[in-house]
């Protein structure tokens, strides 16, 4: 088992459970951020994908009195999740199931998605993922939050927010229009610049090119390194007009 | 761009408060490997891109070795 920390916040990340990725901290610092925008004890927000459940955990930690609930596809981040509410002494309603699936006929004012897809031929390549968690989001890394963007509108409120990130180790253009073509808002929130180990572009040079060439990755090369982003986008379908 | 500005994006992409010429990777918690991508993004959106085609800028790891890449490439004035 290993621990994560953040904001003075430690939690648990069981084995086979998906460890706390920068996407979550960037969700974290921009909850942080905008406490005072977000912060209603009367609305619920949904964690979905929690894993080890950081998100949830921080966020009531550093004062957030919503009610939270948080799902992921895996029971054991359910088991790790519920533990470490406990060791933080925070209130988490937790579920198992496949994205929205444990939610049915429910609705929040606020959903985190913190499911995020990558080209399938980069997660098979690296060592993000481990060989229990499934990264199945097709060729161009888009398929998962495709589904999440389509089926959000039946667990939405009607003034709600949808925060979901976009790799553009995945067709974050197609991602993004998709997401257009469904929200009446979709606004970019939080940015955040990464890069590809060096030993992985050495290696993985030819997939790389072949991949940008056909749209399913966008990266740039820069100061020699292959240079990739995540971004968070809020959504909602309140027209502005 | 001038020196002065070169601080402000260090300052801005650590999160501190100043920044000297000795500070580095070993002097700056803050500064990992993402700060110091952090530090190479904001400098190439000030010089419009022409940073980025210097590789040796994904190594220089402290203020001074920054300068001394940039004042080099002609990217920098006092």
């Amino acid at each position: 088992m290993k621990e994560f920390s953040y904001e003075d916040v430690t939690v648990k990340v069981f084995d086979n459970v998906f460890y706390p990725t920068e996407t979550s901290k960037m969700f974290i610092d921009y909850f942080k951020t905008n406490h005072s925008a977000f912060n209603n004890a009367s609305e619920r927000i949904l964690d979905l994908g929690c894993g080890s459940g950081v998100v949830s955990v921080v966020l009531k930690k550093i004062g957030y009195e919503n009610g939270l609930c948080a799902s992921d596809i895996s029971d054991n981040a359910k088991l790790n999740v519920l533990e470490n509410a406990q060791i933080n002494n925070v209130d988490i309603e937790v579920r198992s199931g496949s994205l929205y699936d444990p939610w049915k006929n429910e609705k929040f004012d606020i959903i985190i998605d913190d499911i995020s897809g990558i080209a399938e031929d980069v997660a098979k390549a690296s060592e993000w993922f481990g060989d229990s968690i499934s990264c199945e989001s097709g060729k161009d890394g888009s398929a998962l939050t495709k589904i999440v963007l389509d089926e959000t509108k039946n667990y939405l409120k009607d003034e709600g927010m949808l925060f979901f990130p976009i790799l553009t180790l995945s067709n974050s253009t197609g991602i993004l229009e998709y997401a257009n073509s469904i929200f009446d808002s979709v606004e970019e929130v939080s940015r955040k610049s990464f890069y590809l180990p060096q030993e992985f572009g050495e290696k993985y040079k030819d997939l790389i090119v072949d991949l940008s060439d056909k749209g399913y990755i966008e990266v740039e090369e820069k100061f020699g390194m292959y240079i990739w982003e995540t971004i968070i986008y809020k959504a909602n379908f309140n027209k502005k007009d | 761009m001038i020196q002065e500005k070169l601080y402000n994006l260090i300052k801005t992409a650590l999160e501190v408060e100043s920044i000297t010429i000795d500070d580095s990777i070993d002097t700056v918690e803050a500064w990992d490997s993402l700060a110091q991508l952090s530090i190479l993004v904001a400098i190439d959106q000030e010089t419009e891109g022409r940073a980025s085609k210097i590789t040796e800028l994904a190594t220089a790891l402290s203020v001074k070795k920054l300068i001394d890449i940039l004042e080099k490439n002609d990217l920098i004035s006092e």
